[in-house]
């Protein structure tokens, strides 16, 4: 019977390819991982040296920007020197200390001339500004603390990091099955 | 394709690229619009005083209010998902010319298929504004414009602002910030 | 006794006609095991309707190039469609709603595999009848099938 589910599937034939395989064409499997991994990397840090941002594509983590951007939506971040941060800007923030970012927009801004910009944040859906959340004596932001600006959105994407992050086992179930795929599976 | 599974696979995987497709064309059809409208900001009053905040001190506190109307209906595009507005207060700090502060004082988010005109009359103003270098009163320019940031269904963020704007001048002295209060004891 | 005729299936190394009731009488070879329906294996000689069998979850190739242009147009057209009314109407649930409801027609239409994509079904050569065993020649298996077969006759 589990062979007829198999066939049903389509998925009788899938390690056909891998017994086949000599020690040649184990190599060419594994430069063939090594360079889709790499492609993948240097879009990464391309991105990021045209954005300026060290993290050019971020996924929304919490609720806090609703009803405009919720859990799972994807925002892309510039974080270019010459372009002043202003008061209405959805920033991505860190804060010393902590590792995760933060996306919340600037309700306070004060430039004095000379260098020192300093802001306040507050997420839309939040009933108070993130005072609380910054660092214990920290009162404002600098623009060293931003991370990016965001300058574009695309919803739900990001679904698939937030299932990752929520369930371990999930991530390393795709990790492995992406492995197993790409070595084993044969253009033919 | 061999299969049930294969071919719905394959009609799924593809309505998702059309999916993709489609979105990428409606953000592409709404790219180079201008999103700012005409905005009336009239008969602004503001008050300084001084207040005490814990982890800033001595500050500067100012209540301003007046009346806004706007119609911000020919905003919502089919790419346009909700607007952010808000009101900013921008001054610049005496004897450092290169200043700038800016402050958001009220902000209301409409979603789509909401009612897109907003009249205020004496809004009221929902964040402090507050300035620890002494710079609000006698503040000869104190300016208030409206702002809106457009959340697309996908594609670019805009910020635009409103046309039209009001100044004011900040009182000399200070004053209580919410006179009326008292009223109600007596 | 046979009472089936030579039209074959790909998939079923059974010899079948096209007829609501089925009996396949011929006996078990040993070299057939792997290409019987699961009726067959199970020992049950059922009679199924026709369209209780496996074969009719397949297409053949000819079906499937047709269902696979099918479906791409189904879906392009409805979108085309949604892209218009929701530019013009200045929403995009339409679009998208468009979308959805050409996929699932496209679903319906080239995802059930109707009789209309079974017109060609491929051409097997006629099964070798086995011939009376010469001695010694074939693996252990086959003789003792052909032993079989020689007790049934």
């Amino acid at each position: 019977m589990a062979s007829m589910v198999l066939k049903l599937l389509g998925m009788d034939s899938m390690l056909d390819d891998f017994k086949r395989m000599n020690k040649r064409q184990v190599y060419y499997q594994v430069l063939n991982f090594g360079m889709i991994i790499s492609t993948a990397l240097m879009i990464w840090k391309g991105l990021m040296v045209v954005t300026n941002s060290e993290s050019p594509i971020v996924v929304v983590l919490s609720g806090s920007m609703e009803p405009a951007f919720f859990r799972g939506d994807l925002l892309f971040l510039t974080n270019h020197e010459a372009e002043p941060i202003k008061v209405g800007d959805i920033v991505v923030f860190k804060i010393e200390g902590r590792d995760i970012p933060i996306v919340h927009r600037v309700l306070q801004l004060h430039d004095d001339g000379d260098g020192n910009v300093k802001f306040l944040t507050k997420g839309d859906n939040n009933w108070i500004d993130d005072r609380g959340l910054y660092a214990p004596g920290q009162m404002w932001l600098q623009p060293k603390d931003v991370v990016g600006r965001a300058k574009g959105y695309v919803p739900y994407i990001g679904m698939v990091t937030i299932i990752m992050n929520d369930y371990p086992k999930v991530k390393y179930a795709v990790l492995v099955a992406l492995a197993g795929f790409v070595l084993l599976h044969r253009e033919s | 394709m061999h299969n049930i599974l294969a071919r719905l696979n394959a009609i799924l995987a593809f309505s998702f690229t059309v999916l993709a497709g489609l979105t990428f064309l409606c953000f592409l059809t709404t790219v180079a619009k201008d999103y700012s409208v005409d905005v009336r900001v009239r008969d602004l009053t503001g008050r300084v005083n001084v207040a005490y905040v814990n982890g800033l001190g001595e500050v500067e506190e100012s209540i301003i209010t007046g009346d806004l109307e706007v119609d911000l209906t020919p905003l919502f595009d089919w790419n346009a998902k909700e607007l952010f507005v808000y009101l900013i207060a921008e001054y610049v700090t005496p004897n450092s010319p290169n200043s700038h502060n800016q402050i958001v004082l009220w902000d209301r988010i409409i979603k789509r298929g909401e009612s897109a005109k907003i009249n205020q009359k004496k809004f009221a103003q929902e964040y402090r504004l507050l300035d620890d270098r002494k710079a609000l009163k006698t503040n000869p320019n104190v300016t208030l414009f409206l702002q809106w940031n457009v959340i697309p269904n996908a594609g670019a963020l805009t910020t635009a602002r409103g046309r039209g704007s009001q100044s004011i001048a900040m009182p000399d002295t200070y004053s209580p910030l919410r006179p009326n209060k008292q009223r109600g004891a007596g | 006794m046979r009472t089936v005729s030579s039209l074959s299936s790909p998939l079923l190394g059974c010899n079948l006609v096209q007829v609501p009731s089925i009996v396949c009488t011929e006996p078990i070879h040993q070299s057939k095991i792997n290409k019987l329906p699961p009726s067959k294996m199970l020992g049950l000689d059922i009679k199924l309707p026709q369209w209780l069998k496996f074969e009719w979850v397949y297409m053949d190739y000819e079906g499937q190039k047709v269902a696979e242009r099918l479906y791409q147009r189904i879906i392009l057209f409805f979108a085309a469609v949604g892209f218009v009314a929701g530019y013009a109407l200045q929403q995009f649930s339409y679009t998208v709603g468009a979308l959805g409801v050409g996929s699932v027609v496209a679903a319906l239409v080239c995802g059930i595999p109707w009789g209309s994509y079974r017109k060609h079904p491929l051409k097997w050569q006629p099964v070798v009848k086995e011939d009376e065993p010469a001695e010694g020649t074939s693996a252990p298996a086959k003789s003792s099938a052909e032993g079989k077969k020689k007790k049934k006759k």
